[in-house]
């Protein structure tokens, strides 16, 4: 009891010690924004935890990616703003009419910060050694196992890769497979030096070299990353001179830093430190939708979650709206479908079950359950990207339940053991969410609910085995039309809503800040942090 | 003393035999596969199967344990299977700022707590005694996260005397050379730099110390006051010998050996990482690393940093119990006693 007092005296004391400075700041400096981007300066970016390696095939965690994305290239890239898939390293591509044969046409003139020709040999080099096959790649077993090749399945998607020329690649598929090429902008297809990777061997994943607008410089474990300009950078060159990436792990640290000046940007940032960010006249709060999801996951498979009714009934019983304005403080949006709003595909047209206790009643009673009917809640105890407090929100959902005559046991474990116990499907129900990795929805509709996805270790928690939505989502994954695709997933939506597996709960806001004198960041959905144009405003 | 020493250092092999037994056996009893904690949400079979072929996790438990120990015994401690970095370089890189804050923390430590100790035990009942007693009972009570950022909000954010984080200012970094960055600021000839290394060291190295300055204080006035009422003492003062001479020659050089214990317990435990301090500092320590490899399931990690640490705590202990002789020479340290 006392330690909550003397945590909430000391958040009052920062914010109130932070707004004294902020207020004796803003008198000098204020908020002028010069029009023109000026080059030069370094920015300090801090953040929770430290990368863990800088070798985008191995990596699996976002800080590592953060730093990575300032590096490395891939042969497409996404679009500033929206995950739209534009070209990068290739100029253009041509699919074939059957849809299995993809030709990319490599820019020219590009180098890897160590000096090495950007080409074709260079593609198939960064992913090949990738690929599960025999015989191997003769980098496969170096460096450990390509882990995020492993789980978006690329070993059942790509055929073949091989330089046609020193700047055309061929990608043979192995079926038509539309999400292919928005995967080849992700993280663990960027394209590597062949050169420093043959050098470096094991150690390569701190000899980072790639074709980005950053260069890397020294790695402090736990400490600091060190990138500078990379003056030989083929595109528009970079503002900064220089990015720091500082690893500050306590939170109320880490805000005070950025107050103080100590760092210009971070993320990391809970809703309550949002609020008081947005408060505060020399920070910018910058917030655009996730490509997240939190959900409750009932497995179809075993009682009372069985029967279709049951499912409803918990879809009318929870209250999302008030549960994002209280835990999400108002930086989410309460979930209707398995993917968020502002992904292509989003079928805008279903209307969410909507909170009526007494509907949930009445369903619960014609599907027989009796009042006060147990079961087992499980979630995690950790905060996730998609959910900022989790067992607020189970307490939440109990609450509401009990209105109902449901009676939730919350059951909570340590992050590993969790995921373990539920991709072994030993729960009834649970709470858990997704954050995309493409930025298309296939991403979340197959990986989260087809039939394949519920084999253990599984990732379709609610065991949802539907035919009709398998047949719908393979159809879409070998459909190449944009339009054709959209309106498969929109059906496929119409399934999942109409079947309930889930209770869709939220999607949270991304978000980040910044001091008021930097300008030009532009967060990405997918979680990407781009730094290239980025400025800050020197002090006058 | 030789055969002592001798025997002393044979003791580490069974020593660090047990630990590695409990290390090992502990982090695997933890429930939780390192695969899937490390793909999280998007494990899926295939991922998993490969990254724990990887890990040797497929392979027996007493396969992998002989696994670690033959590579351990030559020497390897084999790559931590979270970053992939040898786990000798993962500890190379972090020990010294531990040792850097654990030395700081003790030197504040015993420099305040031994002369406050030993000036509650000579004014015992006063208000002196009171206070230094007080103080120290809140000085172990006290959370170190709570101290921490009180001392950040105080020191660091409204007079300004201190930075907020980390070892040094990027902008003063200076290249690695022994990795302790107080020598390495030297030989590198930047005295900006050492002040600036000093300044980031001060308030973790107070934060981190309080605990220790409180047992200290709090061991050396009940062992000086143990030896104030001994007869020799008594006829130290009637031959008329000034209060600091009784007190530093006679007193506290007997009083010590308890003090010399407590001390090296303190620092054992100060060089096996302080996890709060570093969190809280940003300190990019021993401490921190132990609990993040712990909570990631990193086995390799985990084995060697425990290892380590054991090690170095049987060493501190070693160098008390040979100081020991030093001072009091009727301690004597022969192999037949040990």
């Amino acid at each position: 009891m006392r330690r909550a007092h003397g945590w909430r005296w000391l958040l009052l004391a920062a914010g109130l010690a932070a707004a004294g400075c902020g207020g004796a700041a803003s008198g000098k400096g204020g908020s002028r924004v010069s029009a023109e981007p000026v080059s030069g300066g370094t920015l300090m970016w801090g953040r929770g935890s430290d990368a863990v390696g800088l070798d985008p095939a191995h990596e699996t965690d976002g800080e590592s990616y953060k730093v990575c994305d300032n590096l490395y290239e891939n042969l497409v890239g996404y679009d500033q703003k929206s995950t739209e898939v534009l070209p990068e390293l290739a100029t253009s591509w041509d699919i074939s009419s059957d849809g299995k044969t993809y030709t990319f046409h490599l820019r020219a003139g590009v180098r890897f910060h160590d000096g090495t020709p950007f080409n074709a040999a260079a593609v198939v080099f960064s992913l090949d050694r990738q690929r599960n096959r025999t015989p191997a790649h003769e980098f496969h077993a170096v460096g450990g196992p390509y882990t995020y090749w492993s789980s978006m399945s690329m070993d059942d998607i790509i055929q073949d890769i091989r330089a046609a020329d020193d700047s055309t690649v061929v990608f043979q598929l192995k079926r038509p497979n539309a999400p292919f090429v928005a995967n080849l902008a992700m993280n663990f297809t960027a394209i590597v030096s062949p050169t420093a990777v043959r050098k470096y061997r094991d150690d390569y994943f701190k000899h980072p070299t790639g074709t980005g607008a950053f260069r890397f410089v020294e790695w402090v474990k736990d400490d600091r990353i060190v990138l500078e300009r990379n003056p030989d950078y083929w595109g528009e060159k970079p503002y900064l001179d220089k990015v720091v990436f500082r690893a500050i792990p306590e939170n109320t640290v880490r805000l005070l830093a950025l107050q103080q000046g100590d760092i210009a940007g971070m993320e990391g940032i809970s809703p309550l430190e949002a609020r008081r960010i947005a408060k505060d006249t020399q920070l910018e709060l910058h917030r655009i939708p996730g490509m997240n999801v939190a959900y409750l996951a009932m497995r179809m498979d075993k009682p009372p979650f069985d029967k279709l009714e049951v499912r409803q009934a918990m879809n009318y019983a929870v209250d999302k709206k008030s549960l994002v304005d209280g835990l999400y403080m108002g930086y989410g949006t309460p979930a209707v479908n398995p993917i968020p709003p502002s992904m292509w595909g989003y079928d805008a047209k279903i209307a969410d079950y909507g909170y009526d206790a007494a509907k949930a009643k009445s369903l619960l009673a014609q599907a027989g359950v009796k009042p006060g009917t147990k079961f087992i809640l499980n979630v995690m105890s950790a905060p996730r990207p998609y959910m900022p407090e989790p067992l607020k929100v189970a307490e939440a959902i109990q609450a509401n339940l009990h209105t109902v005559g449901l009676e939730a046991e919350i059951r909570t474990m340590e992050w590993g053991s969790y995921l373990n116990y539920i991709q072994s499907l030993k729960h009834e129900a649970c709470i858990i969410g997704w954050q995309g990795d493409n930025g298309d929805p296939d991403n979340f509709l197959y990986v989260l609910l087809d039939k394949e996805s519920a084999r253990i270790p599984a990732q379709n928690y609610s065991a949802y085995k539907s035919d009709e939505l398998h047949k719908v989502l393979i159809d879409a994954q070998v459909t190449s039309d944009p339009g054709e695709r959209a309106a498969l997933y929109a059906r496929a939506q119409e399934i999942v809503h109409r079947d309930a597996p889930w209770v869709p709960i939220a999607h949270m806001d991304l978000l980040a800040a910044t001091r008021k004198n930097v300008h030009g960041l532009v967060l990405h959905p997918t979680s990407k942090l781009r730094l290239r144009r980025v400025w800050i405003e020197p002090a006058s | 003393m030789v055969g002592y020493l001798g025997r002393r250092i044979a003791l580490l092999v069974p020593t660090l035999l047990g630990v590695s037994v409990l290390a090992f056996s502990l982090i695997h009893l933890v429930p939780g596969d390192p695969a899937q904690v490390m793909l999280g949400e998007r494990a899926n079979a295939r991922a998993v199967a490969e990254l724990r072929h990887e890990m040797g996790l497929d392979q027996p438990l007493p396969v992998q344990y002989w696994r670690f120990l033959s590579a351990a015994l030559a020497g390897d401690l084999g790559r931590s299977i979270k970053t992939r970095e040898k786990v000798s370089v993962e500890m190379t890189q972090r020990f010294p700022a531990t040792f850097e804050l654990a030395v700081a923390a003790l030197l504040i430590a015993v420099g305040l707590g031994v002369p406050l100790g030993v000036l509650a035990a000579r004014r015992r009942g006063g208000w002196v005694d009171a206070a230094v007693m007080t103080g120290s009972l809140v000085g172990v009570s006290l959370p170190i996260f709570w101290l921490g950022l009180l001392l950040l909000l105080w020191l660091s954010v409204g007079v300004g005397w201190f930075p907020l984080s980390g070892r040094i200012d990027p902008g003063l970094a200076v290249p690695s050379v022994t990795g302790f960055l107080l020598v390495d600021t030297l030989l590198a000839g930047r005295l900006d730099s050492l002040f600036d290394a000093l300044r980031h060291l001060a308030l973790p190295a107070l934060a981190l110390g309080t605990i220790p300055l409180s047992v200290i204080s709090r061991i050396t006035r009940s062992s000086v006051l143990e030896v104030l009422q001994l007869d020799y003492v008594r006829t130290a003062w009637a031959k008329g010998l000034s209060e600091r001479v009784v007190l530093a020659k006679h007193v506290l050089k007997n009083a010590l050996v308890p003090i010399l214990t407590v001390i090296g317990l303190q620092f054992g435990y100060l060089l096996g990482g302080a996890i709060i301090t570093e969190t809280i500092f940003a300190w990019p320590g021993l401490g921190r690393w132990l609990l993040l490899s712990v909570q990631a399931r990193d086995f390799r990690a985990v084995q060697g940093g425990v290892m380590l640490v054991a090690l170095v705590f049987v060493v501190v202990n070693l160098v008390v119990d040979l100081l020991y002789a030093v001072i009091d020479p009727r301690i004597r340290l022969t192999g037949d006693e040990a």
